[in-house]
């Protein structure tokens, strides 16, 4: 398998806030890849590049190795269609109700106009994640956990090639982030989507990446399979590691 | 001096940035998939709905503008002029403005917090990751609605102002009916009732867009949806006043 992904020097700035400095990295077809780094480096904004919601100053991204960036508006959006994005408070139209959220990007991303197979594809999906009573309810309804796996169950209506999640585990309790590790590994095993994902729970993406991405300083200053990285010379990223493992014991 | 050039170039680049966002409006107005579901939504938001307020604000403008002129006309024993002084300044000016002023009030703002919102909680990114345009989902059914309703609520708002001022002119008065409709009629041409309703799309226009835009620039937080919805709410109602002044102008060299 391939790349499907990659980002290449990538600079994105917002004034004076220099985000992005040459940001690099590749990604894998089928494999679940992790963007780690600490709060306001910048992770966000590098997922968001891919997806489009932002455009880079500078730099390329490429996808089945054709320039996203200077792509035409019309295959840019054709290519977008295949990505699927997690984002980190779900995301969720909180004036609709949770079936009519999952089957929005059907009906409206694609024009579907099949109420019976609308109302399967939601269905079948709200079973995957666990939750086959939830369609009738608004998400301002839901747990914060729950919302979460309505927002994945969105984003697979359409089955994307990559699926990106922003920070999927931030603000969850211990057992309701290892439901949504495993809901991960489950979309990336049994459908084999490509998934990146950014994070700073260090110990959870040790167990489930199979390759990880270090962001500092609006550049990628590491990478490596979970085991290289584990034993790194870079001294930011061993700090960060460190401490990420010491927390764990107070 | 430093501060102000700054103030000035924030000033163009917002300028610069509410252009482009009504381009797009624009090219997004007729182009498919039509959503006649979400048009109706709005229709019933900013029109059904707006009835009873606008009824109300119209028929007490109606009235307390009848009883001003009556007692004004009565020392020119020329009572009866009422009918035509309120159904003129009705039609061409105080409909519109107090219809657009009402719905600023109660519908613009909440364009702008419910975008805004959107904007905040990343719904409008996400429905951009699932190729559906939140300007064309969004905007273009409160800016068609708008188009849609203002003429009609301002329509209705002249006749109801003009029962409450025969309520109060011929019921309270005893001015001459008759005279109350002569006058009326003699005075007051169609063309004034036109341009209230032209001004008045014009304005549900001026609304949505302002109103939108503020919603989908709004700052972080429900701190900055609040600052967006003040904005959108001052902004929309001095622009109005201002287009109202440069429409009454080119419509009386016009018009008349
Ligand atoms: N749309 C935006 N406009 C301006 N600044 C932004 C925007 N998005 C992110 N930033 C800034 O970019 C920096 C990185 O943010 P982010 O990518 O969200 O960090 P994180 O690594 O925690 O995800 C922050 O300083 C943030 O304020
Ligand atoms: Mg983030």
């Amino acid at each position: 398998m391939g790349e499907i992904v990659r980002v290449e020097n990538l600079f994105k700035s917002f004034g004076d806030n220099h985000v992005l400095q040459g940001a690099s990295i590749a990604f894998e077809e089928g494999r679940i890849t992790s963007i780690i780094g600490q709060s306001g480096t910048g992770k966000s904004v590098l997922i968001k590049n891919i997806i489009g919601v932002l455009e880079p100053d500078d730099g390329d991204i490429l996808f089945h190795g054709k320039s996203m960036v200077h792509a035409s508006a019309e295959e840019r959006a054709e290519m977008r269609r295949r990505f699927g994005y997690l984002f980190q408070d779900s995301a969720l139209f909180d004036s609709m109700t949770v079936a009519e959220n999952i089957a929005f990007p059907l009906t409206e991303g694609r024009g579907e106009k099949d109420r019976v197979r609308i109302r399967d594809v939601v269905q079948e999906k709200l079973d995957w994640i666990g939750l086959p009573d939830v369609g009738d309810q608004y998400p301002a309804e839901l747990s914060g956990g729950m919302r979460k796996r309505v927002g994945l169950a969105r984003t697979l209506a359409v089955q994307p090639e990559v699926l990106l999640f922003d920070e999927p585990t931030t603000g969850l309790d211990p057992v309701l982030a290892e439901t949504i590790n495993e809901l991960i590994t489950k979309v990336n095993q049994e459908f084999g989507i490509t998934c990146i994902l950014i994070t700073h729970d260090i110990q959870a993406t040790f167990r489930i990446s199979d390759y990880i991405g270090f962001l500092y300083d609006g550049k990628i200053q590491a990478q490596g399979r979970p085991d290289e990285l584990s034993g790194t010379k870079h001294p930011v990223l061993r700090q960060f590691i460190a401490n990420s493992f010491a927390e764990l014991e107070v | 001096m430093e501060a102000f050039g700054k103030q000035i170039h924030d000033l163009f680049e917002g300028l610069g940035r509410f252009f482009v966002f009504l381009g797009h409006v624009l090219r997004n107005i007729p182009r498919r998939p039509y959503r006649w579901r979400l048009l109706g939504e709005q229709v019933e938001r900013i029109g059904v709905r707006s009835v009873p307020i606008i009824a109300l604000s119209s028929m007490a403008i109606g009235m307390i503008f009848s009883l001003q002129i009556t007692m004004l006309m009565a020392m020119f024993q020329a009572e009866t002029i009422v009918g035509a002084a309120v159904g003129l300044t009705l039609a061409r000016e105080l409909a519109p403005v107090i219809t657009t002023l009402m719905l600023i009030a109660k519908n613009g703002s909440a364009m702008t917090a419910e975008l805004g919102t959107m904007r905040v909680t990343e719904q409008l990114d996400a429905m951009q990751t699932m190729s559906v345009d939140p300007v064309h989902y969004l905007v273009t059914p409160r800016v068609v609605a708008s188009v849609i309703t203002f003429p009609i609520l301002t329509a209705m708002a002249n006749v109801v102002g003009l029962i409450g001022s025969y309520v109060v002119a011929v019921g309270m008065l005893d001015v001459d009916p008759g005279g109350f409709f002569d006058q009326l009629y003699w005075f007051v041409e169609p063309e004034d009732v036109y341009s209230g309703l032209i001004k008045a799309a014009v304005m549900g226009f001026m609304m949505a867009v302002i109103c939108s835009y503020y919603g989908f620039n709004s700052g972080r937080g429900a701190k900055g949806v609040g600052e967006a919805s003040t904005r959108a709410v001052v902004t929309s109602s001095v622009g109005i006043l201002v287009a109202d002044y440069i429409m009454a102008d080119l419509m009386l060299k016009l018009l008349y």
